[in-house]
């Protein structure tokens, strides 16, 4: 019966995932806010580790890595590597360390997602010395980060209710 | 923290990460990865659906609906039978003039039409993946057009897929001259117009003639884009207070940040021949063909 649950609860997470990504690759589906769409597939992946304990949560912060890079540069790179870890260590912390509740899961996935976006912007644009490095953060990865974190409340509840009910 | 790193499920992040960097390096060292080239077959039916799904709902709201369903009721009384599948093939058929106008204002280009399949969130200066790969002959760098002028250039090819990044990115390095002045510059994208759908003209001449309204063409001169492709139209002058130029904004002719078919240039007549200090004087296509043209000074066309 577990076997049968857990089966059912990480194929409605893989589900989860397929549909975000191609919401969010579908061109004028998602509302643009000022230029800037939503990266889903980041609150995703933290709202599933704080549920899940870290080898899971690994793989679907590297899944959603996956998706990510590929549907950005067609090549695995910088948010696999990123996802599987901060997956992995949200994973080990929510089993170990602290009560996965609301606020919990918020102040982790807001910080985890600040820090995975500013640590692209140093490495992809301040670092590739792009021209208007800070004009370029002000119009996009702030705006970016904040679409974004929008999406953290809704996609905890959600994954919340999969994990109750397919949960024992 | 000492507990997490002796664990069993540490070792195992520790090879997933190993795997994964493995993969990157593989990545790295090869033309067209055969891990994103499978990644990518995979996902080709998920972007091609969405697609679909944003080509129907693009643009039409319930009162527009209602008013062409209630035309097309009318439609399909008349014609009954021959209005089946009526706008499937008008669709159809208007891309294909668009490409056979292409063909016929380009005969020496071969050119491979190709849908938008996915536009990338992470992405601000709207580069797109397009359904052709490298089993269509699409290679890194061919350029990539609509009837309405140039969009951009290949930058990554997998076997099926391939990513456009568009005129609007600061990477884009196009030779250019204004159609009327003769003056040449460098189209290059910035943060400042890209949500606008604008781009730059930089690294123009001091004493340049150039006007509003004026058509932005491609020089050529360097082998990477055929000669006389529409690039846009100025729409201003601005004075860069940085570096003390002038530098002309371009609007172009196509809606970059919406653009849903586009045509891939696989090869055109000097592609590769690098032509010093000459313009080739070759007949501009559809509104640019009565502008005169003349030999100007070179232009350098940067990738």
């Amino acid at each position: 019966m577990e076997g049968r649950l857990k089966f059912l609860r990480f194929f409605a997470y893989g589900l989860e995932i397929v549909i975000l990504y191609i919401l969010s690759g579908i061109p004028g589906f998602l509302p643009s806010f000022l230029g800037n769409k939503p990266v889903l597939l980041i609150p995703v992946a933290l709202t599933i580790a704080v549920f899940e304990s870290e080898i899971p949560s690994m793989i679907i912060g590297m899944i959603c890595g996956m998706l990510l890079d590929i549907g950005f540069t067609t090549s695995v790179g910088y948010y696999t590597l990123t996802l599987t870890v901060i997956c992995f260590v949200i994973g080990y912390c929510a089993r170990n360390f602290f009560v996965t509740n609301f606020t919990n899961a918020m102040i982790i996935g807001a910080l985890t997602a600040l820090a995975l976006l500013l640590v692209h912007f140093v490495i992809f644009t301040v670092l590739a010395k792009t021209p208007d490095a800070a004009l370029y953060f002000l119009k996009h990865y702030l705006l970016r980060i904040v679409y974004t974190l929008i999406f953290l409340p809704p996609l905890f509840y959600f994954n919340r209710l999969f994990c109750s009910s397919m949960k024992e | 923290m000492r507990e997490m790193l002796s664990s069993k499920s540490f070792k195992k992040l520790i090879c997933v990460l190993m795997a994964i960097i493995l993969v990157m390096g593989i990545s790295a060292f090869s033309d067209t990865s055969v891990v994103s080239s499978f990644l990518s077959s995979v996902t080709l039916g998920l972007q091609e659906v969405s697609a679909a799904v944003s080509k129907e709902l693009s643009g039409k709201s319930k009162k527009v609906l209602e008013a062409e369903n209630s035309e097309l009721s009318k439609e399909v009384t008349e014609l009954r039978q021959q209005l089946v599948d009526y706008y499937d093939i008008k669709e159809e058929n208007a891309r294909l003039w668009k490409y056979y106008d292409l063909k016929k204002n380009y005969p020496s280009y071969d050119l491979l039409p190709a849908s938008v399949v996915r536009r990338d969130p992470l992405d601000d200066f709207y580069s797109f993946t397009i359904n052709k790969g490298s089993s269509d002959d699409v290679s890194v760098g061919d350029p990539v057009v609509t009837d309405k002028g140039l969009v951009g250039w290949i930058s990554e090819v997998d076997f099926s897929t391939a990513r456009v990044k568009t005129i609007l990115s600061p990477d884009a390095k196009v030779g250019t001259l204004d159609a009327v002045s003769r003056d040449s510059g460098i189209v290059s994208g910035s943060v400042l117009y890209a949500d606008k759908n604008l781009t730059t003209m930089t690294k123009l001449p001091a004493q340049n003639t150039i006007e509003a309204g004026d058509m932005v063409i491609t020089t050529g001169i360097s082998g990477l884009y055929p000669a006389s492709l529409i690039v846009g139209e100025v729409v201003e002058l601005k004075f860069d207070e940085y570096d003390t130029s002038t530098y002309a904004v371009i609007k172009p002719y196509e809606n970059l940040t919406t653009v849903t078919d586009v045509v891939v240039i696989t090869a055109f007549a000097g592609q590769g021949e690098i032509s010093v200090g000459k313009v080739e004087d070759t007949t501009l296509p559809t509104e640019a063909t009565e502008t005169p043209t003349e030999t100007t000074s070179s232009a350098t066309e940067v990738e």
